[in-house]
């Protein structure tokens, strides 16, 4: 990333899919942008030496994964509330809007529960991949996967009971 | 349910939660991010290239200090202990104000 046009050709490739995977895990919209933000400057100001483009996406999310990592811990106390607030939010009635009833029940898996699940199933990345982005071991990423698969399954289910309407 | 079955189901509901707008701000421009970059670039390498004479400014306020208290020392042999007190604090702030600015 040592010249503009280059950047900013990266930049329109992987900066709407890096926002929706910040927002989505961290569940809030403006330090999400901070966060994106962020993670470019850092790839800028300390490129890596990588030449293949979906090394360096890779690359880039695994930053964004450090940076949502010290947000949490800047923010403890603040999601510790925003969490009892999303417990709350169990109670998810069936005319709630889509897009926020679904992006509730995401919200209801734990924050490293909502890294692995966007990673896998959205970005497509194998557990090799995942466990570099997050600082993990492969072996445990199968595991910590399984559990989340299944934790949001039985949301879903549970939500489909709800709402009488399976999707 | 079997885990297929939970597979499927997930998967499925992913790729509609992915589908999904995300509703923030439109992205930055890249060329205000590169131009930022750029900006913190010029920033540090002026803070390097300005540390030593942070250095030496400190440097030259703790040599005027010391050496005036050695010339207040040697010109007043018997000092009242008010004037050791003065110096002693003196010194005190100096080191403060060392410390501190080292913290910056």
């Amino acid at each position: 990333m040592t010249d503009e046009s280059s950047f900013e050709a990266f930049y329109r490739q992987t900066a709407a899919p890096l926002r929706a995977y910040v927002v989505r895990v961290i569940g809030s919209a403006t330090p999400a942008d901070d966060i994106v933000q962020e993670a470019y400057l850092r790839l800028i100001r300390a490129p890596p030496s990588i030449a293949d483009p979906l090394q360096r996406r890779a690359y880039l999310f695994r930053v964004a994964s450090n940076l949502i990592h010290d947000y949490w811990r800047r923010q403890r106390r603040e999601r510790d509330a925003a969490d009892r607030e999303t417990s709350a939010a169990d109670t998810v009635t069936p005319d709630m809007p889509l897009r926020l009833d679904m992006a509730r029940t995401f919200e209801r898996l734990r924050p490293q529960q909502r890294q692995l699940m966007w990673l896998a199933y959205v970005e497509g990345a194998d557990h090799r991949e995942i466990a570099a982005a997050l600082g993990l071991r492969e072996r445990s990423v199968r595991v910590l996967l399984h559990r989340a698969r299944r934790k949001l399954a039985t949301l879903l289910r549970q939500r489909e009971t709800r709402s009488g309407e399976p999707r | 349910m079997s885990d297929r079955r939970d597979d499927e189901l997930v998967a499925a509901w992913m790729r509609e939660l992915a589908a999904l707008p995300v509703e923030t701000s439109p992205l930055p421009d890249p060329a205000y991010i590169w131009w930022k970059a750029q900006l913190l670039e010029q920033w540090e390498a002026q803070r390097t290239a300005l540390a030593p004479l942070d250095w030496g400014e400190r440097a030259q306020v703790a040599i005027g200090l010391g050496g005036a208290a050695v010339l207040l020392a040697l010109s007043s042999p018997h000092l009242p202990t008010i004037a050791t007190a003065v110096l002693v604090l003196t010194a005190a702030l100096a080191a403060g104000w060392w410390r501190q600015s080292l913290s910056r």
